[in-house]
């Protein structure tokens, strides 16, 4: 099984501590299609840089039948250091690079959840589930 | 003069509450006091967002900074053992001052979160452990006793 690669499109790309990062094929695809080093910010003629991103879990702290234990699922709690708890929907930059990352994600062949703070979609559609405004959680079928 | 009031009174508390209900244990008593003071009287308020479609706290850099500050695993025991905490805080919603209690949850959920799951596999629509700032007392001790289940197994993860 492939593991999350240490920089994705130039993104420097952190674990925490105790991350098992060995995932399946298509997440590591999604993650490829979703995370960009370089964003315009829709309010006004400027470019964000995405230097890192904080992926908190993968497949651990997660008993199965968890998509995380399936090795199918990520989580990612921190842009350029800041955590999206605390700096979404309040910092432009963390706000513009999660509604990037959800919305690229809906982009994704294999996509299933893709649960944060822009918005909660299954399979595409809306979906009414609690928490999820201080990270990101995308899954894939 | 006042934190030493809190620091006796928040003791006694203590006292009664191992006694009576579920806790999780802390090493520093005079380090839980301070941080629970510190967020008593953060100030700041819920506001509803529309965009978000929920309230937002306007003082998320201010907890970060007090946060920074505690050792994080104690940190994390402590604010559990406090969202069920009723007495008022400097913080409003509205017109009304919100629990302590709620203010501990923020604080919690700026440290860690929990995604409960699905028999499926999926992330559950609900888990009691989830509330709003103008959550009820008795929603307050649900989401305590469920959040201190999480954090004795050791399934939460660091934000």
């Amino acid at each position: 099984m492939p593991s999350i690669p240490s920089q994705i499109n130039g993104v420097v790309v952190e674990f925490s501590d105790d991350v098992v990062n060995d995932v399946s094929q298509p997440l590591i695809t999604a993650l490829n299609s979703c995370i960009a080093p370089t964003l315009l910010d829709p309010g006004r003629p400027r470019i964000f840089t995405i230097s890192k991103i904080w992926i908190s879990s993968v497949a651990d702290s997660h008993d199965m039948p968890s998509r995380h234990a399936q090795h199918k699922a990520v989580d990612i709690s921190r842009i350029n250091g800041m955590k999206i708890a605390v700096s979404y929907p309040g910092d432009p930059l963390v706000k513009t690079a999660v509604d990037s990352i959800q919305e690229r994600f809906e982009g994704c062949l294999f996509k299933r959840e893709n649960f944060g703070p822009h918005f909660k979609k299954k399979h595409g559609a809306p979906f009414s589930v609690s928490g999820h405004n201080d990270h990101i959680h995308l899954s894939v079928d | 003069m006042r934190p030493l009031l809190y620091a006796a009174l928040f003791s006694s508390l203590s006292i009664v509450c191992i006694a009576g209900t579920l806790q999780v244990s802390t090493t520093d008593a005079s380090s839980d006091v301070a941080l629970v003071d510190s967020l008593r009287h953060i100030g700041g308020e819920y506001r509803w967002d529309s965009a978000a479609n929920r309230y937002l706290f306007t003082k998320k850099e201010d907890m970060e900074r007090i946060l920074a500050l505690q050792d994080e695993t104690t940190g994390i025991q402590t604010l559990a053992n406090c969202i069920d905490d009723p007495r008022k805080s400097d913080t409003t919603l509205g017109s009304k001052r919100v629990a302590l209690g709620i203010l501990c949850y923020e604080a919690l959920t700026q440290l860690i979160y929990y995604e409960p799951t699905n028999p499926n596999g999926d992330i559950a629509r609900d888990w009691i452990g989830y509330i709003v700032p103008n959550a009820s007392i008795q929603q307050l001790r649900s989401a305590k006793r469920a959040w201190i289940k999480v954090i004795k197994s050791g399934s939460y993860k660091r934000l």
